[in-house]
């Protein structure tokens, strides 16, 4: 019994959580990531990072968001669609400079993100330069 | 009538480059505005250039205070992916490395905060005590700040001479018991110039996702050396210190306590070192799959993530270090701040700038 089985119940994720590598994995095809993300935060979770890899077969990025309950970490894997995802940071203000990183190394784009200044990218990088191989400079 | 202070990024009020524009009213600071980004050094991009065993010595660079921690997350995270179990001695190895790491930093913080509080004695008091422990991680490693300790399996060196290192941590509890941990908890002057400026409420300190020494003085008890044991952590008694005042004394306080807890871990993990083996395999193959570490680190909690395509090099490692889940509450700690007492404030996190721009 996960202390996220409820939380991920009412996100429709009915797997169990799989139990490797270091975390409690699950995976979302189709994720709300702001339901999530105030389900986590009510729930008393605490808000880690997400990471953010390239996958080879597509132009989308796989984003892990991981938190933490009580010392148990759950990872939740979901992916982009055309390279955006919504923004979690109004909700979860610890996303704030996660979301601008991976939008900066990684081009994706969060939706209803506030604009703001550049983290990492000098005057004149476009975003992705860093991990997007295709946009490598 | 408003006007902004632009401090850095560098500036003799910051250990490290970064930018703090601080937007003031008269000597209060109404905001401030964090610029980040001067380190940068694209390491995660540069370990997916290198085979594990060389991106070891890259994670070793990621920060000049707590390298070992970096070398440790990055090792717990490829074991985790790969299926490997470090031989018992290993982990004690680790421990001790990890805590001698973690009194050295916070003795160094503890310098820096009371330079600049005014206190030049403790300064000095403090980094004379620092270099004991350097003097003693460079007898068990050979190194005074990249360890080259941990490797896929185990760890690098023997701990030849514990009884020696023990004699090092009896000396250190003494002069931290009647020293550091009187000053920082009841000396006039420093509870004066700390206490109740740069508060962070335990409601502000869970919503911002804030770690370590800085959560434990917002009444967050949370320590991952607890809540999700690594290395031999589970076999360990001690404490987690908690403040609940959430200001630069409550911080101040907790990382005194943390020293005497981690000279307690220190003399179990010494005293109970196992016999045998502690270099771990020799050739690693790293399946495909990610692997994940979370190792608290002095300034809290350190997470890698390492995904593995099953090639020679990693496919992605991802690096989140707690000065990058502490900085943004800086400003929360900041608002309603006298502007004299900026300097201290946004040192009271312990700020790594190196670790957070990577």
């Amino acid at each position: 019994m996960s202390n996220f089985d409820s939380i991920l119940l009412e996100l429709g994720l009915s797997q169990p959580l799989e139990q490797k590598n270091g975390s409690n994995w699950i995976t979302a095809e189709s994720l709300d990531v702001r339901k999530m993300a105030g389900l986590m935060l009510a729930s008393g979770a605490r808000f880690i990072t997400i990471n953010g890899i390239e996958l080879s077969e597509s132009s989308e990025i796989r984003l892990d968001y991981h938190w933490d309950l009580n010392g148990e970490l759950v990872s939740v894997i979901t992916h982009t669609s055309n390279s955006k995802i919504a923004a979690i940071t109004d909700i979860c203000p610890a996303a704030d400079w996660i979301e601008r990183e991976l939008h900066e190394h990684m081009a994706v784009d969060f939706e209803g993100a506030e604009p703001t200044k550049p983290l990492f990218l000098k005057h004149g990088e476009e975003p992705g330069t860093m991990l997007r191989k295709a946009r490598a400079l | 009538m408003s006007y902004r202070i632009p401090i850095g990024p560098y500036h003799p009020g910051l250990e490290e480059p970064y930018k703090l524009d601080l937007l003031c009213e008269g000597e209060t600071v109404r905001d401030a505005e964090l610029n980040i980004g001067f380190n940068f050094r694209g390491v995660e991009l540069l370990a997916e250039k290198r085979n594990y065993v060389q991106a070891i010595a890259l994670m070793e660079r990621v920060c000049g205070i707590c390298s070992n921690i970096h070398t440790m997350s990055f090792c717990q995270a490829v074991e985790h992916a790969a299926g490997i179990a470090p031989p018992e001695r290993a982990l004690y190895i680790r421990v001790v490395m990890a805590e001698l790491e973690r009194l050295h930093s916070h003795v160094l913080w503890a310098g820096i905060a009371a330079k600049l509080i005014g206190f030049k004695t403790m300064f000095m008091t403090c980094f004379a005590m620092r270099e004991k422990i350097m003097d003693t991680l460079e007898a068990i490693s050979g190194n005074r700040v990249n360890y080259s300790m941990n490797r896929i399996g185990g760890v690098n060196r023997d701990l030849t001479d514990p009884s020696g290192v023990l004699k090092v941590v009896d000396l250190l509890e003494e002069e931290i018991k009647h020293t550091a941990i009187p000053i920082f908890t009841t000396d006039r002057s420093v509870i004066a110039r700390c206490s109740g400026i740069g508060i962070l409420t335990k409601e502000e300190a869970q919503l911002w996702g804030i770690v370590g020494p800085t959560a434990r003085a917002s009444g967050v008890a949370q320590d991952i050396r607890k809540a999700a044991p690594y290395a031999a952590y589970d076999r360990m008694e001690f404490d987690v210190p908690v403040q609940t005042g959430g200001d630069v004394l409550a911080r101040l306080v907790v990382r005194a306590l943390e020293m005497l807890e981690s000279c307690r871990i220190l003399r179990q993990a010494l005293t109970q070192l196992p016999e045998g083996e502690w270099r771990g395999p020799e050739n690693t193959r790293v399946p495909a799959g990610t692997g994940i570490s979370r190792v608290e680190a002095p300034r809290g909690e350190v997470f890698y993530s390492v995904t593995s395509d099953a090639s020679m090099n990693p496919r992605r490692v991802r690096v989140r270090t707690p000065t990058y889940a502490n900085m943004p509450a800086i400003r929360l700690m900041l608002r309603g701040a006298e502007l004299a007492n900026a300097a201290l404030i946004q040192a009271a996190i312990d700020p790594c700038y190196s670790c957070t721009d990577r």
